[in-house]
């Protein structure tokens, strides 16, 4: 039992690292172009800011943030550098814009000598969060296009003579894909559908249930009637992982009354303390609290038939789907962008889904072929232990 | 009630908890969106990036710019006006962009008037009763005198300086102070002035002056005794830097109060005034008593 505490607890700490990586860094840009001038509007959400630049004043973390963006966002023309202007008055080189409580706003002017050949370069963010994103959207010629600027895509040229096309399909799949390798939550949510998976065929419930929570998820989001709480939404999502450690472990115990009563319980308990700490947080908290009561008593139930897991990964994917919408609001994008951006991402992280579970398909059927039986208590109970406690971790990080 | 007896309320119960628990956490985990206006709501005229422009602006600044009632003014007309509004309405959202009103002096100014006229707007759109501005004249009467005039002369027995080198603070007094006899008892100034070496300072004019120009011309220790004396008195000595004074009143009118029928549309603005500054104080009292102001260390306001 010693060890096995050793082992989740290392798991929990290898998992804590990664924990942060799942917020999502996005930042929005607009570039005009209108003649030999260039207008950068960039917008970066107040937290982004204050995470990269380390600061809380906003006067000081916007004074740092001018300097950072000066030297990260620049436009070359075939007259070579295109230089910020000063803008008059005090204001310098970048206007710093008033654009709501969550956004930082600035507005740089770039005089280029000769507009020609414009290459526009926004590297901001990128050394520091890698999986940064950047949508941007580029008007010109009285015609707006949607792009994205990522670590690997820093720097866009625009063509003298022809429309620039929008970001396609691809760009926003490798989105879906980027997205998916790096968070540590969805890793774990497969982790543990594997790890409920007894037969074969349930493998493609699991798939199944990946699909429909992505497509309920865009269906969702198209009909713009609800927006995501972003914070709260990715702290369930660690309340679902640690539900999930909490059914594998209910199978192994001798006694699963205590993981039935205990787990909803404790969140039971968090909802009260959110009462006074993170009032926002209780419904959340206290629906946490009876799914997980009715889920962890069904699946004690039903335990050898796969009825309620999967509806499980549904609602993970489901509320996976719905982290993108909830950052596009700023980035102003027109609804049919917002769609094609959400089936591009959707579909990169369901085919990643896939090909994950196609290779632990193939890794079984090699397994077996060669009459490798696994430990599988011993797995369960390692897994489920660090499933829980990562999952507990994101639920309470996140809720601030 | 078979219900409760049936195996399957084993099952039922908990599903049920997982539909209440998914339904809980979602009105938790979702909020509803802002719904974008797709058409110009009623009582509006036009919608600027989801800001209105109401009709009741737009009604009355068709018949400031035409000079004429809104329903004979042509179409061409209001098309001109609606559109230099919406232009106004895009310049005002991008002043709020570029944060103006924190960064620029005049906007600030402008904004802090707009407030306060708005805050007086009710206070100002009543009229007074005769009653209140009597009331209120009472009150303030002070404010409402006619100037006073006075026509007088200063004669001065100089002392240490070029023309009487010699002459001494207490000699130049015991001068003044027969001098000042002499002239009580009726003896003329020519006189007083040839006998006793007295010369006119030339700071009052002899037509006569008003008070505040005597206060300015005299000083403040002069003015002090000539504004008590009364026409034809003589005031005792002065000791001053420059020698030794004596004033004499030849007609003092003092500022008197003006009643209230001739100063009835002073009282009225006045009182609009006060009114005005009253509700500006109070509107700063509520925004001061629900703000949250830091002062740094050393600082006072």
């Amino acid at each position: 039992m010693k060890s096995l505490a050793w082992i989740a607890l290392c798991c929990l700490a290898g998992g804590a690292g990664s924990a942060f990586a799942q917020n999502s860094s996005v930042s929005y840009s607009t570039w005009s172009v209108s003649g030999n001038m260039v207008t950068l509007r960039f917008l970066l959400p107040v937290t982004e800011a204050q995470r990269l630049m380390g600061v809380d004043v906003p006067t000081l973390t916007i004074s740092k943030l001018e300097d950072y963006l000066l030297q990260h966002d620049t436009v070359q023309s075939a007259g070579g550098d295109c230089p910020a202007i000063d803008q008059g008055f005090d204001l310098g080189r970048v206007d710093p814009l008033a654009v709501g409580s969550d956004l930082y706003g600035f507005e740089i002017f770039y005089r280029c000598k000769d507009p020609r050949q414009l290459v526009l370069r926004n590297s901001a963010l990128f050394g520091r969060a890698p999986s940064h994103i950047n949508f941007a959207r580029i008007q010109m010629r009285g015609q707006t296009v949607e792009q994205l600027f990522t670590a690997r895509h820093q720097t866009m040229s625009l063509p003298d003579d022809a429309a620039l096309p929008p970001a396609g399909l691809a760009a926003y799949l490798r989105l879906g894909f980027t997205h998916l390798i790096g968070s540590a939550a969805d890793w774990c949510l497969l982790l543990a559908a594997l790890l409920l998976v007894r037969h074969r065929r349930e493998l493609g419930y699991v798939f199944l249930a990946l699909s429909g929570g992505y497509v309920l998820a865009m269906a969702v989001s198209t009909t713009g009637w609800v927006l995501p709480r972003l914070p709260l939404l990715e702290s369930f999502m660690g309340l679902l992982v640690a539900l999930l450690g909490a059914a594998i472990a209910q199978r192994e115990v001798e006694n699963p009354r205590l993981i039935a009563m205990g787990w909803p319980g404790l969140l039971l308990l968090l909802a009260i303390v959110a009462v006074f700490r993170a009032p926002w947080a209780i419904g959340a908290l206290l629906g946490g609290a009876v799914l997980s009561a009715g889920f962890l008593v069904l699946s004690r139930e039903l335990k050898d038939r796969p009825v309620i897991w999967p509806g499980l990964v549904a609602v993970f994917a489901f509320l996976d789907g719905c982290a993108l919408p909830a950052v596009l609001p700023p980035a102003q994008l027109p609804q049919w962008t917002q769609l094609r951006i959400m089936l591009g991402f959707d579909l990169g992280a369901l085919l990643l889904d896939a090909m994950l579970l196609g290779l632990v398909i193939g890794v079984w059927l090699l397994l077996r072929a060669r009459r490798f039986v696994m430990p599988r208590p011993l797995v369960n109970d390692v897994c489920a232990a660090a499933l829980s406690g990562l999952g507990t971790f994101w639920l309470l990080s996140r809720l601030g | 009630m078979s219900f409760l007896y049936r195996p399957q309320r084993a099952l039922v119960l908990p599903a049920l908890a997982v539909a209440v628990g998914l339904v809980v956490a979602g009105i938790g985990l979702f909020r509803p969106a802002p719904r974008p206006l797709m058409a110009v709501p009623p009582g509006y005229v036009a919608l600027v990036n989801q800001k209105g422009i109401l009709f009741n602006d737009y009604r009355a600044q068709v018949e400031v710019e035409t000079a004429k009632p809104f329903t004979e003014s042509t179409p061409a007309e209001r098309s001109k006006v609606l559109r230099e509004m919406i232009n106004e309405e895009l310049l005002v959202q991008r002043a709020m962009v570029l944060d103006l009103p924190e960064t620029t002096n005049e906007v600030r100014t402008n904004m802090a008037v707009g407030v306060n006229a708005q805050v007086a707007a009710p206070v100002l759109a009543y009229e007074p009763t005769d009653a209140e501005l009597r009331a209120f004249y009472d009150k303030t009467r002070d404010k409402y005198t006619t100037p006073g005039s006075m026509t007088m002369h200063d004669l001065i027995l100089r002392v240490g300086g070029y023309q009487n080198a010699d002459q001494t603070t207490t000699q130049a007094l015991a001068d003044a102070a027969e001098a000042v006899y002499q002239l009580r008892a009726g003896a003329s100034l020519d006189y007083v002035e040839g006998h006793f070496g007295l010369s006119s300072t030339g700071r009052v004019a002899d037509g006569g002056e008003l008070d505040f120009a005597v206060k300015l011309h005299l000083g403040a220790k002069l003015y002090q005794v000539a504004a008590t004396m009364r026409d034809g008195e003589v005031s005792d000595p002065i000791v001053d830097l420059d020698g030794v004074h004596i004033l004499v009143m030849e007609r003092h009118d003092f500022p008197k109060i003006a009643d209230f029928t001739t100063v009835r549309d002073r009282v009225y603005l006045d009182y609009r005034t006060a009114a005005s500054n009253r509700a500006t104080e109070e509107n700063l009292k509520v925004l001061r008593s629900q703000a949250s102001i830091l002062i740094a260390p050393g600082q006072s306001e």
